[in-house]
Parts: structure tokens; C-alpha cells; sequence
């Protein structure tokens, strides 16, 4: 018979019939309690748990090791607001799409053209922003250095905080944590990394948003490169400037630490290249992978 | 569609949080990341419709687990299959006093293959109980089954879990152990 709440396991049969309702804190305080009492009592209840619970978080760590696709909240985001009503491309009439998809590689264009001068010099909350058509897609203007800190705030917690910097994975990990799309990446920044050495590619989360991580060493300096999907932000607009002149912009952390912000944008990505202040590998890697980079995340479709 | 009252900002806020339990749950049961991908869509555009119904501040995460559940009984009936169940208790109650040792080491693949082994219908309950933590009532009302049903599952469920990893730990297939076992 399978003892109830109000039996206190008073032997081992019992412990054991009992122990998936503990695990599961399904049972009282009084009755997890005497379970823990019997198990450091009696070695063979206390090594049956061990394993049990041991079992109960493995599959739990190993199901939660597993990191969702990149763009699936992108995704999921774009589905429901184009459920929200309003034209979408595809249901307009064709004669009507090659003027919206015309207008939309003008507005591409025109983004991509200028990118990065918001960064050039300009205190960033005094750039102007550039979103495209925000009154369709009713996304609010976000401040430059907002979009700045998105990068930072991965930077911060993952590699700093969370010390993933210290961890050091092989080539394959790498692969394996960020998916074949993203793996060109990691070769792309690997090869131009200087100095600095590739310790660590992954994906994560920073406040709820996704990121592709890619962690540079060289002894205690480390650097950042992070990708993450547009949810609407953009950096700027204004006259063209190379990608080889792109500027990193200082941000405050807390008023302790400063930091060094490369940033730069395609029509579906925004990438970020952070280091310590006045890391001068910091804009040398840049310039170096930007171009590429473009390309890279050009064909990612997942 | 709930566009009368509420807006998606207020859905995103309070249901895309939990887009990554929802995705690893689905891509659990249905072994394919693709399909997951396009499940938890179908799951989230679902709960959008019909987010009006849904009341803010309460368990919003239990409510898109139910979708999710009631999509994958829906669209993924193969998955379920009675007879894997009836041939999984036949051989519990053949090896009803075998109880594997646990390896002291266990590597997150071997875990997750051992996991994909187990028929669906206790595969879900191990996930929603041990990776998700919800309470036995919560998933009995997500899986719309009774609360003995979730906790013979669970405890079925566990046991094959054990069976299968040590299986896999020794590196011989789960009938070989049962063979091993009469």
C-alpha cells in the first residue's frame, strides 16, 4: 500500500515508496524531514537518495543546456505583430509589393549607409536615432547609447560576472554551443583576434534578450563580441562612414569601470566589440572583422 | 485576438519570458528543434488569440504549458503511442526489484539520450516535474490527467530513466539488460 502524508516513514520500504513525492517537495516539512532523518541514518535509503536526487538535477541541468535558436523570439515577435493587423508584404496585392519592398531597400540602405557615424566622436545621447518607418511598426525610437549597452550589459554579466571568460572551451564546444550558422564567427574573429585568443563562444542571455557571445584573452584582458537580433533598434543614420573608421564609444559602468563600445549594424543584427577602456585591440579587431561580419550574418537564416 | 484590450507589448512582457522552457520542453518530446521552433510559434500565436481570457498576474507559465501540451496531443498523437507505454509498464513489472546504480558521473548527452528513450508520456511528467519544477496538481491540470495518474507516472517514469542511463553508461541495449534481468 502506498503510505499517505499522515505515515510517517518509519523504515525503508517506506523511505523509498516516498522518496518521488520528496523529490518532487510534494510531501509535508514533518514528513520530508523524517525522510532526511532515515536517510542519514540508514546507508542504503541515504545512497538511494543521493543518486535520486542526484539523477532528478542531472536531467534537469541537462535539459536546460540546451540553448532555443537565436531568432526564435524575433521570430515569434515579428508573428505577432504582423497579426496585429496592417499590411504585411506578402498580403499585398503584387503590384503593390515591388513599390513597398523598393522603399524598404531604400530605408535598408540608407540605415546601412550610416551606420556607424553615431559613433564617431558624438557624446551618444546627443545622436539622433534612426528607426524605420515607426509609425508603422510602432516601435519607439531607442537612444544610441541604449543600444550601446546592450552589448555592455552581455559583456558585463556573462563574461565578467558570470566568469565565462574563465572558461575554456575547445573549438568543437564552440560549434556545438553556438550552432554551424553562428560557427563562422568564431573562425572569422579567431582569425583576426591579433594577441588576443578565442576562449569561449556561446549563447546567452543578457535581460532577457539573446546573444551570440564570442569571449578574446590575452592574460587578464578580455574582449567581447557579441551578436545579437534587432527587435527595432537601430544605431543611426547620417553621411556614410567606412567601416574603417569606426570609432568605440567610453561607457561608465557604475562610475568604476569604463569600457570601450565598438558597435556597428546590418538590416537584421547588431554586433558589438567590447573591451576595458583604451584596449587599443579593441578598434583593430573591429575594422578587421566588420566587413566580413556583414557577409557572415547576411546569410544566417535561422 | 486579443488586440481589443491588452497589447502585444503587455503579452510579450508577460508570456516571452518562459519562450526558452517552452522551447526545450517541446524540442524534448518532439526531438527536433525545427519542429519545436515551429511548435512554441504556434504555441505563442495561440496564446496571443486568445490572451484575453487570460488573467494578468496569474500563472501565466502553467497556461502556456497546457498550450503547448494540448498542441503536442494534438498534432503529435505518434509520439503518444499506447502500445510503448504498455510494452515500458510490462517491463517495469519484469524488473520490478531491479534497481540500477546511478553513475557518479553523468554527462548531459548520455542523460538526454537515456531521456529521448522513455515513451512520451513519461518523458512529459519527468520534464514538467524535475526540469520545470512545477507542483503535481499544476501538471495533472496541464496534461488534463489525475493527480495519481501524474505520480505513478513520475515514479514509472524515473525508474526507466534510471534503467536507461545505467543501460547506456554500460553500453548495452535496455533488452539486453532486461534478458539480463529474468
Amino acid at each position: 500500500m502506498i503510505p499517505t502524508e499522515h505515515d510517517r516513514p518509519r523504515g525503508c520500504t517506506t523511505t523509498q515508496e516516498l522518496i518521488d513525492r520528496y523529490l518532487s517537495r510534494e510531501l509535508p516539512g514533518d514528513m520530508a524531514h523524517a525522510i532526511e532523518e532515515h536517510a542519514a541514518e540508514c546507508p542504503d535509503c541515504g545512497r538511494i537518495l543521493d543518486e535520486r536526487r542526484r539523477l532528478t538535477a542531472g536531467v534537469k541541468h541537462a535539459v536546460n543546456a540546451e540553448a532555443p535558436p537565436f531568432e526564435l523570439e524575433g521570430r515569434i515577435r515579428e508573428s505577432l505583430r504582423s497579426r496585429r493587423g496592417g499590411a504585411s508584404i506578402f498580403t499585398l496585392e503584387p503590384r503593390f509589393r515591388f513599390g513597398y519592398a523598393a522603399a524598404a531597400i531604400l530605408l535598408i540602405a540608407i540605415a546601412a549607409w550610416g551606420t556607424i557615424r553615431y559613433l564617431n566622436g558624438e557624446r551618444p545621447d546627443r545622436i539622433v536615432t534612426y528607426n524605420p518607418q515607426p509609425e508603422r511598426r510602432n516601435i519607439p525610437a531607442t537612444p544610441v547609447s541604449d543600444v550601446l549597452r546592450l552589448g555592455l550589459s552581455d559583456h558585463v554579466q556573462c563574461a565578467i560576472l558570470h566568469k565565462q571568460s574563465e572558461h575554456r572551451m575547445t573549438l568543437g564546444e564552440m560549434e556545438a554551443a553556438v550552432g554551424s550558422d553562428y560557427f563562422g564567427l568564431v573562425q572569422l574573429v579567431r582569425s583576426h583576434a591579433g594577441a588576443f585568443e578565442i576562449v569561449n563562444a556561446h549563447r546567452c542571455e543578457a535581460e532577457g534578450r539573446p546573444f551570440v557571445h564570442l569571449i578574446l584573452r590575452k592574460g587578464k584582458s578580455v574582449i567581447s563580441v557579441v551578436v545579437t537580433r534587432k527587435q527595432g533598434e537601430t544605431l543611426g543614420s547620417g553621411p556614410a562612414v567606412s567601416v574603417d573608421s569606426i570609432p568605440s564609444v567610453h561607457m561608465r559602468l557604475r562610475d568604476i569601470r569604463e569600457f570601450d563600445v565598438t558597435a556597428f549594424e546590418t538590416d537584421r543584427f547588431l554586433a558589438f566589440v567590447i573591451s576595458e577602456k583604451d584596449e587599443p585591440e579593441n578598434g583593430i579587431i573591429s575594422r578587421a572583422i566588420a566587413p566580413e561580419m556583414r557577409t557572415l550574418l547576411g546569410r544566417v537564416n535561422t | 485576438m486579443a488586440s481589443h484590450s491588452i497589447s502585444v507589448e503587455d503579452f510579450e512582457t508577460e508570456a516571452l519570458p518562459y519562450l526558452n522552457d517552452i522551447f526545450r520542453t517541446a524540442s524534448r518530446i518532439t526531438g527536433d528543434r525545427s519542429s519545436a521552433q515551429d511548435l512554441v510559434q504556434d504555441v505563442y500565436l495561440q496564446a496571443w488569440k486568445s490572451f484575453d481570457r487570460f488573467q494578468l498576474g496569474t500563472n501565466c507559465r502553467a497556461w502556456l504549458f497546457k498550450i503547448l501540451f494540448n498542441k503536442l496531443h494534438h498534432y503529435h498523437r505518434a509520439r503518444y503511442n499506447s502500445k510503448l507505454v504498455k510494452d515500458a509498464e510490462e517491463f517495469l513489472r519484469e524488473v520490478a526489484a531491479y534497481e540500477p546504480p546511478v553513475p557518479e558521473q553523468i554527462r548531459d548527452e548520455e542523460v538526454l539520450m537515456a531521456l529521448d528513450k522513455i515513451p512520451a508520456d513519461y518523458r512529459e511528467v519527468i520534464l514538467l516535474a524535475d526540469v520545470q519544477e512545477f507542483a503535481y496538481k499544476e501538471i495533472a491540470e496541464i496534461l488534463g490527467i489525475p493527480i495519481g495518474t501524474v505520480m505513478s507516472r513520475i515514479s514509472r517514469g524515473r525508474k526507466l530513466l534510471r534503467i536507461e542511463l545505467a543501460d547506456i553508461a554500460r553500453g548495452y541495449g535496455i533488452r539486453n539488460m532486461k534478458e539480463g534481468g529474468r
